[in-house]
Parts: structure tokens; C-alpha cells; sequence
């Protein structure tokens, strides 16, 4: 079955020999795609369906489509209003936890100090802790400061979430850059922060996007916190849809619809940033473990 | 005026001492070069000087004012550095313009200034390009540009020229140093290799495990090395040193070592620091591969030293190299094309050396110092 | 004069800039994580010597030391949920490797529209976890569900009882594994991806001169290269699996009976039902110390394959 071997770049892999003519490869990928994708769609499916076909057995495929969830949803369920709560306070957990993180990441990267690895490592703990165990001690101290059901409690409760991960990420990122490129800026006249921000930083600018796309995604599907912290007034989305399940008489349509309110966005934010992501992901991975090995 | 003085300089990283008290003084325009092994301490030294490092103990002195605490940005430096550093998302004109746009030069004076520096260098043809389709002495060159832009008055170099290839390197050499002469800067250049040293420094400080060995003009260095470190590093192919002892035989003196015998000058030997260092000081004879006689066969009028075998004879063009095994050591002997030519010696013949008198050193092999210098040596001294 | 008092003045601005400074850029993220990390984790210590119980406020808060944690160890519950975090996490995580590493190879071929199937292959591992499980719920409801109802319709066809996968004590743990091997063999598949795809060439070149069977090659080079990735995945999956909460709450919350209660949920039943918080606190110090000693081991077993390389 070998075919012509395809020159395109100067060393083919080994495994890449051919343009894959093998049937079975692509079937193979073809079911994995609908296995993937599938229940997502029907999901998506039922939401507009009205109340009796959504839960009709057999399960029906064609039918005929009614917005009738999603109308409930947002003037019964006021859904539009935790889609607000949900997009404040993802961003700005993004944006902090990025903002923040960076310079401890930059700090660990470059400076030689005392305690340095130590530090580093108690950072990454914090990211161990199941969030439950947490719930607890959290909650009586954000009732103990009037922060429970309000945004900014949550903002900073996952600022703090996604602190260990930032940093960890960015730390191997910023070693890769040389300290010559920094030192060379001091010496041309730049103070410290001119240089960092005019050279050191736009070369880490597609590390800190890719990370802060996956902070987004994680902030965004939070649950556990969302559901012990929030209350009425600044419930994300994940609880709310929960609550749906817990209803004796559970409207099957509303749920797919609660489902797509949660997921669409971040599905279609995902979509359009995919190349950054995997990108970001793939360089960054080699260099992690790079970086791992020496800093062990 | 920018002279730099450094003193008493010494800078330590956790256990282990890189800068080891030294002082230094390069005067204003000269370019000075900072020479040795790797770990020397030559490159932390650069450092201190530029404001990366911040030095123990010790004083950095540019231009008279104590600069030791500065900030490398109030220091009035320009740095080429080992990599180059070039910023990789800036245009070749954006690295070279950088420090004048730091210090917001109006844009024409920018332009003009650049326009003037690629021309210099011969890269006005690459300031619109991206740094990352240029080749290595492109990039070199763009880092020099980025140096010299705004006339510093000090110019520091680590290692530029080391990563270039063999050949555009040797070309590198004099272009450095024409350009130094040109902007007028003092200038202080590290580097490990001996002939870029040589050829470009006014005056070189040779330096080992954190202290200079010795500092001085490059034609001294290379006569009148201060010890054998210094004699051993400076040469290609480097000096041929032999443990020897000293014998008095009959009013005369000799260098004895296994298989060989040297005969020393009475008067130079007295002159020198070897017999008062004590008749138990065990002696290192150090003698450059240039400077061996080879012989085939015996002649007359000469004091042959010794009898050995060709190990193995190198050609390189316009000289050769020969080693040649004597007693349980190996000599190495340099000699031009058309001698070798005469001398028509092969592997495993057997020659006869002869080591004059007059191109002999003496180190101690204790303190590795230089007890005696070689007679030549000094008589062109005594000369100048 | 002049120079000199300027030299001075600017050089206790440089110093700044040397010692201290580190400190002074990480301090946002250390007051942060302070906070909100080591302040709830001592609190939890603390807790966890006490009697507290929040539903039983009447009773007097004791100190009890290590109480807690003794009779924690030698609660059958709790061992319960050990054995199916550990069920699930070992089955989880190794059966969702070997898929993500088949499609991972897959994909170091030259394929038309990989983007395409790439795209939806990661639709799983994006969406909402919560999302995940009401969706297998829903997708799994007894009877009614899609799946439910073609699975069911396919037993009959060979003659057996059509499973009811969520609300069958036995089954009930093996969907859930396979709703996680759903879910996150995209995350394998990425990493490995990764780490396949940024595999130099030489080694195989210099195999296939050799003659080496591609098998050969795969069992030689191809694994032993990507050690570091295949660890890196495993860590963080493992982790993660052990810590799993949103999707198993959703599904099951612990049922039917406890055939699916993992520590996590075990802990949010002590914590939110009960109200035992002393010993729920106790429960998440062990649970965190699990964790810890989980991924030092597989630090270092990742740091001894580098040694010997």
C-alpha cells in the first residue's frame, strides 16, 4: 500500500509517510467525531422541542421546533441575568488572576532568592486542595465579611482558584526567554519595568493568551464554589442549571436550553481561539517538562 | 575623558569566588581585553563594569565617577552581547535606534543617526528586515550597531565574535578593532580565545580562577608571560614545558630532565630569580614550539639536548608540526614549509633537539612562577 | 560636587531595584493565595481537633486531637469511598490513556480535515462539566433517555434485560467511568499529541536504517520519548480524577445507595448533609495529603527517568 512519498517538507516523520488513503483511519475518526459530538447535539436538540416531545419515548428526530424553553427560561428564570453573572465574573477572575499571576511567574523565572523553589512549590499545593474541602472554612469566613451572594467574593475566590495555574505556566515561558534580551534593554537606558513591559512581555504574549483562554474556560464551568458561595443575587450558570434536576417534574427542554446557555458561549469563544489554545499548549508543554526536569 | 578603574573588585556565588580582589585601570580609548578559560571570572568582571552584577566588595570607576551602585542605564555604556541579544520581535532598525528612542531623540535625528551607523557597519541594505532572517554576522553586526549608537563612552563586548564561523571571525578581528579606533571609545572586550586577544587588544589582562595574572601589552604577554599559567595559555600551539632540574657540574650550569640536557648561560641564569629561590625548588623548563631546533642528523657547532622520535607530524600548509617523543614527555616543534621541506622527517625518525639557551623560561614548579625569562626576550626589551 | 550627590542619590535607587524586589513583584499573589489558601487550611486544621458539628450546635466543642481522623479511618463509609475513587480513578485514567494515545498516533498521520476532527473531538473536554453530567443524565434517564432507550431496544433484540444504567447499583459506577472516559480522553489525546508531534526525526531515521519492524520502533522510541508527556498527562489526570466532583454530584450524588460515592462526594454529604464539620475537616486534610503524596511520587518517578537518561 505504499504510496508516493510526499516531499512537502524538507524531513517527513516516519509515521507520516503517506497521505493516509486508509479508509479506516478515517472511519475511525468519523465515529470518534459523532461519539463526540452526538449528545452535545442532541442536547441541543431537545431544547427546542416543546414540553411533550422533549420527553417523548421513543426519542423523536423530527419535529417541529419551538423556542418555547428559551422563552421560559429567560422570562420565567431570569437565565440572562446569571449569563451576565456568569460573563462578569469569569472575565474579571481572568483578567486578575492573569494580571497578578504574571509578575509572580516572571519573579520565579528570573530572580535567584532564598526559598525560591520552596515558594514555588507551596504555590502549586494550593492548587491540590479539593475545592470542598475549602467550601467549609471559606464560607464561614466570607459570611463572617459580608461576601457571600456577591460578585467581588467570587471574583476573588477564583482569582485565587487560578493563581497556582497561571504562575505555573508562565514560569516556564518566561525562562525561555533570555536574560541577555532584558539586560541588553537596561543597558540601552530602560528602567526595569520599561523593559519588561517593551520587550520581555510582547514575547510572552501568546503563552499569556493561551492561559488566559484556559482560566476563562475553568472559571466559566466552575460549580463547586458557585454553588456554596452565590445566592440569588450572583449565581454563575452551573449551579442554576442544577437546580433544574432537582425539581420533581423536570421539563426536559428547559434543561437542554439551561444546557446550551451554559455551553454555547464557551463553545463558540473556544472555537474561535483553538489555534492560540493548542498552539500555546503544544510549545509549552516541551518547555514544562524541560523546565521540571531542571528545577527538580 | 573615560577611563575605567576598578578596584579591589570581588564578587562570590554562593561557595565558589569569581572575582577575586582584582584591580584594573584601562585608560581613556584603549581597548583592553580580558583573557582566559572559562570560570576565569573575566565575564562577571564585564559585568560589574556594565551594572548587571552588583560587586561584593570593591569600586567601579567610569569617567571618574564611582558608578559601582548604578543602574547600568546611568552608567553611559554600550554592550555587545555574546548572543547578541538582538529583540526578536523588533525590525533591524528598531534594535539598532532602541537606546536613542529610549531617550526620545526626535525621529529625524533617530533616522539620520541610523542611516550614518549601517553605513559604518555596511548593513544599510537590512534595516527594514525582521532580526530573524539574518545570518549570524548580520546579526553581530546589528548588535554592534545598537552599541555604538549613541556614542557611549565606554564600549563593552562579551565574547562577540565567538560564535561566528572560523573565518569570518578572523575577519571580525580587525574589523573591531578599526572601528574602535574610529568612534574613539575605550573599550573592554572578554574573550577566551588567545589570538583575538593578541590581535585586538592594546593591553590584555590575563585571568584564571578569578585573578589576573598578568596585565600588560600583548607582545609582553606573549615574551615575558609573569608565570606559567600565562605562558601556557598565550601561543598556538602553546609552549612545551618540561620538569627539569638544575645541575652544577664543573663551574657550569645544566638542565637536566629525563633524555634531555640543556645548557644555560652563566650570566643570564645569575641574573635571573632561579638560583636564589633555593637549590631545592624543583623548575619547569618552558620553551615555545618555534623557537626548538630540529635536526636530522648531527652537525657540528651545535649542542644538541637531546635525542627523540617523530610521535607525529602535523602539515598545516605554511608551517608543520612536529611531535616528537623525548625521554617520557612530548615536544612539540614548529617549522616553516620550506624548512620542513629540508629537514624531510617522518613518523618514528629519529631526531635530534636543540633548545637555545636564549629562548629558554624557567618557571618554578611550585608557585608556577617565571624565575627566568627568556634571554631573547629580554635582550629586545633592553632594546626598546 | 554635583556628580558626585547625583551619583549617590541614584544609587540608592538602583539597590532598590536588587534585594527585597522579587518579594515586593510576587506579594499580590502571595496576600492572595495566603488568604485564600493558607488561611482556610490552617482553619481546617484547627477545626478538624474539635467536635464541631453545625446541625448540633447544643453539643459542647471539644477538643478531641486526632479523634476525628482515627474514627474517620475506621468508618466503613469512608473505606466504601476509598475503594470507588480508587476504582474509578485507576479504570478511568488508564482505559481514557490508551484511547487518547490511539488518537494521538492517529493524528501524526496526514489526514484531510484533521482540524475538523480535531475540533470535535475536543468538544467533550470543553464543555461545561456540569453540563456533562445533566446531559448523560438526561441522556441516561431510565427508560426515556436516548441512550436508554436504543441500548434497551438492542438487548431485546439479543435476548437481555435492558440495562438502566444510572439507577443499577452495579452499573451505576462502570457509566459513570465510561462518562469520564467521554469527557476527558481529549485531554490525553492533546498532550500526547503534543508530545508526539514535537518528536525529532533523527532517532527514527537512524531506526530505519537499522531495519527496525515499526512495532519495534514504537515499543524503542516512540514510548521511551515520550516518557515525559505520558507522565505529565497521567499526573494531571490522576489528580484530577481522584478529585472529580461536578459531573458525579450531578449524575448520582453518591447512588444509588453509596455504589458511587468517591471521597469528594463522601466529604460533601460529612460537610452539607450532615453537618459534621470537624470530621469533615479532617476528611479533606487526609484527602489533600493523598494528593500531595500522589503526585511527589510521580514527580519523582518522572525525575528518575530523566537521571538515567
Amino acid at each position: 500500500m505504499a504510496t508516493t512519498v510526499r516531499q512537502k517538507r524538507a524531513r517527513p516523520r516516519l509515521l507520516e509517510w503517506q497521505v493516509q488513503h486508509n479508509w479506516w483511519v478515517y472511519l475511525i475518526l468519523a465515529a470518534l467525531s459523532i461519539a463526540s459530538v452526538l449528545p452535545f447535539l442532541w442536547v441541543v436538540l431537545t431544547a427546542f422541542k416543546d414540553r411533550l416531545t422533549a420527553f417523548s419515548v421513543p426519542p423523536t428526530w423530527i419535529f417541529k421546533p419551538s423556542i418555547e424553553s428559551f422563552v421560559t427560561l429567560i422570562t420565567f428564570r431570569r437565565m440572562h441575568k446569571f449569563l451576565l453573572n456568569s460573563l462578569i465574573i469569569s472575565v474579571s477572575a481572568t483578567v486578575l488572576s492573569v494580571g497578578i499571576g504574571t509578575f509572580a511567574a516572571y519573579t520565579l523565572a528570573r530572580f535567584r532568592f532564598a526559598g525560591r523553589d520552596d515558594v514555588a512549590f507551596w504555590i502549586l499545593t494550593n492548587r491540590m486542595l479539593p475545592p470542598v474541602a475549602v467550601i467549609i472554612p471559606m464560607f464561614m469566613i466570607f459570611q463572617t465579611v459580608h461576601l457571600l451572594d456577591t460578585h467581588i467574593g467570587l471574583i476573588i475566590l477564583y482569582t485565587g482558584m487560578q493563581l497556582p495555574f497561571v504562575v505555573w505556566m508562565l514560569r516556564g515561558y518566561f525562562e525561555d526567554i533570555p536574560r541577555a534580551l532584558e539586560e541588553a534593554a537596561w543597558v540601552d537606558g530602560d528602567s526595569w519595568f520599561a523593559a519588561f513591559r517593551k520587550i520581555t512581555l510582547p514575547l510572552v504574549t501568546p503563552a499569556i493568551t493561551a492561559t488566559a483562554i484556559f482560566v476563562m474556560i475553568l472559571s466559566w464551568n466552575e460549580y463547586a464554589f458557585a454553588l456554596f458561595i452565590t445566592g440569588p443575587n450572583s449565581k454563575t450558570l452551573p449551579p442554576t442549571v442544577v437546580t433544574f434536576m432537582v425539581e420533581r417534574s423536570v421539563e426536559w427542554n428547559q434543561l437542554g436550553a439551561a444546557c446550551i446557555f451554559i455551553a454555547l458561549p464557551i463553545l463558540i469563544f473556544v472555537l474561535f481561539v483553538q489555534r492560540y489554545f493548542v498552539r500555546g499548549l503544544t510549545m509549552g508543554m516541551m518547555r514544562q517538562l524541560e523546565k521540571g526536569r531542571q528545577a527538580e | 575623558m573615560a577611563e575605567v578603574l576598578i578596584k579591589n573588585l570581588y564578587k562570590r556565588f554562593g561557595s565558589v569566588v569569581a572575582v577575586n580582589h582584582i584591580d584594573l585601570d584601562v585608560q581613556d580609548r584603549e581597548f583592553v581585553v580580558l583573557l582566559g578559560p572559562s570560570g576565569c571570572g573575566k565575564t562577571t568582571t564585564l559585568r560589574m563594569v556594565a551594572g548587571l552584577e552588583v560587586p561584593d566588595e570593591g569600586q567601579v570607576q567610569i569617567g571618574g565617577r564611582d558608578v559601582t551602585y548604578l543602574a547600568p542605564r546611568d552608567r553611559n555604556i554600550g554592550m555587545v552581547f555574546e548572543r547578541y541579544a538582538l529583540y526578536p520581535h523588533l525590525s533591524v532598525f528598531e534594535n539598532i535606534s532602541y537606546p536613542l528612542r529610549v531617550r526620545r531623540w526626535p525621529e529625524a535625528k533617530v533616522r539620520q543617526r541610523v542611516q550614518e551607523v549601517a553605513e559604518t557597519l555596511r548593513i544599510s541594505d537590512l534595516i527594514g528586515r525582521k532580526v530573524n532572517q539574518l545570518s549570524g554576522g548580520q546579526m553581530q553586526r546589528v548588535a554592534i550597531g545598537r552599541a555604538i549608537i549613541r556614542e557611549a563612552s565606554v564600549f563593552l563586548l562579551d565574547e562577540p565574535i565567538s560564535h561566528l564561523d572560523a573565518k569570518l571571525r578572523s575577519h571580525m578581528r580587525g574589523e573591531l578593532k578599526r572601528l574602535q579606533r574610529e568612534i574613539a571609545s575605550t573599550a573592554v572586550l572578554v574573550t577566551h580565545d588567545q589570538l583575538e586577544a593578541m590581535s585586538i587588544g592594546d593591553r590584555i589582562a590575563v585571568m584564571n580562577k578569578g585573578n589576573i595574572q598578568q596585565f600588560d601589552r600583548p607582545g609582553r604577554i606573549f615574551n615575558l608571560p609573569a608565570n606559567l599559567f600565562v605562558a601556557n595559555f598565550v601561543g598556538e600551539p602553546s609552549m612545551n614545558f618540561l620538569d627539569c632540574a638544575l645541575v652544577r657540574e664543573n663551574g657550569s650550569f645544566r638542565l637536566e630532565a629525563p633524555g634531555l640536557r640543556a645548557k644555560v648561560d652563566e650570566k643570564w641564569l645569575k641574573g635571573s630569580k632561579v638560583l636564589s629561590a633555593g637549590s631545592d625548588s624543583r623548575l619547569v623548563l618552558g620553551i615555545r614550539p618555534e623557537h626548538v631546533r630540529l635536526c636530522s642528523g648531527r652537525q657540528s657547532g651545535h649542542e644538541y639536548c637531546g635525542e627523540g622520535k617523530v610521535y607525529v607530524v602535523e602539515p598545516l600548509g605554511s608551517e608543520v608540526i612536529y611531535d616528537v617523543e623525548i625521554g617520557k614527555s612530548i615536544v612539540r616543534i614548529k617549522v616553516f614549509e620550506e624548512e620542513a621541506k629540508r629537514l624531510a622527517v617522518n613518523m618514528g625518525d629519529s631526531v635530534l633537539l636543540e633548545f637555545p639557551s636564549e629562548s629558554i623560561y624557567l618557571f618554578d614548579k611550585e608557585s608556577e612562577k617565571t624565575l627566568a625569562q627568556a634571554g631573547f626576550a629580554l635582550a629586545e626589551e633592553a632594546k626598546a | 560636587m554635583n556628580q558626585v550627590a547625583q551619583g549617590i542619590g541614584k544609587q540608592r535607587r538602583a539597590i532598590q531595584n536588587r534585594k527585597g524586589f522579587p518579594w515586593l513583584l510576587m506579594s499580590p499573589t502571595l496576600v492572595v493565595l495566603v488568604l485564600l489558601g493558607l488561611f482556610p487550611f490552617v482553619y481546617a486544621i484547627r477545626i478538624a481537633a474539635f467536635n464541631i458539628s453545625i446541625s448540633k450546635p447544643y453539643l459542647p466543642q471539644l477538643f478531641v486531637g486526632l479523634a476525628q481522623y482515627k474514627d474517620l479511618v475506621r468508618d466503613a463509609n469512608f473505606i466504601n469511598a476509598l475503594r470507588v475513587t480508587i476504582i474509578f480513578t485507576v479504570e478511568a485514567v488508564f482505559i481514557q490513556f490508551w484511547l487518547g494515545l490511539g488518537i494521538a498516533m492517529l493524528f501524526q498521520r496526514r489526514i484531510l480535515l484533521k482540524g475538523l476532527f480535531r475540533i470535535c473531538i475536543l468538544v467533550p473536554m470543553v464543555l461545561t462539566p456540569v453540563v456533562v453530567g445533566l446531559m448523560w443524565r438526561f441522556l441516561l434517564y431510565p427508560h426515556a433517555g436516548a441512550v436508554t432507550y436504543y441500548v434497551g431496544v438492542l438487548a431485546k433484540l439479543l435476548g437481555l434485560t435492558a440495562p438502566q444504567f444510572l439507577a443499577n447499583p452495579r452499573l451505576a459506577l462502570q457509566t459513570l467511568i465510561f462518562i469520564d472516559i467521554w469527557e476527558w480522553t481529549p485531554f490525553m489525546f492533546l498532550i500526547l499529541n503534543a508530545g508526539l508531534s514535537s518528536q525529532p526525526p533523527e532517532p527514527y531515521e537512524a531506526a530505519m536504517m537499522d531495519g527496525a519492524s515499526k512495532w519495534f520502533i514504537w515499543r524503542t522510541i516512540t514510548m521511551p520519548l515520550l516518557r515525559p508527556s505520558i507522565m505529565i498527562a497521567l499526573l494531571m489526570r490522576t489528580m484530577d480524577a481522584f478529585r472529580t466532583f461536578d459531573t458525579i454530584f450531578v449524575l448520582t450524588e453518591g447512588g444509588p445507595g453509596n455504589s458511587t460515592e468517591t471521597l469528594n462526594i463522601f466529604l460533601t454529604h460529612l460537610g452539607f448533609k450532615f453537618f459534621y464539620t470537624s470530621r469533615a475537616s479532617a476528611m479533606a486534610l487526609m484527602m489533600l495529603a493523598m494528593i500531595i503524596a500522589m503526585s511527589f511520587a510521580f514527580i519523582k518517578i518522572l525525575r528518575k527517568e530523566e537521571v538515567i537518561r
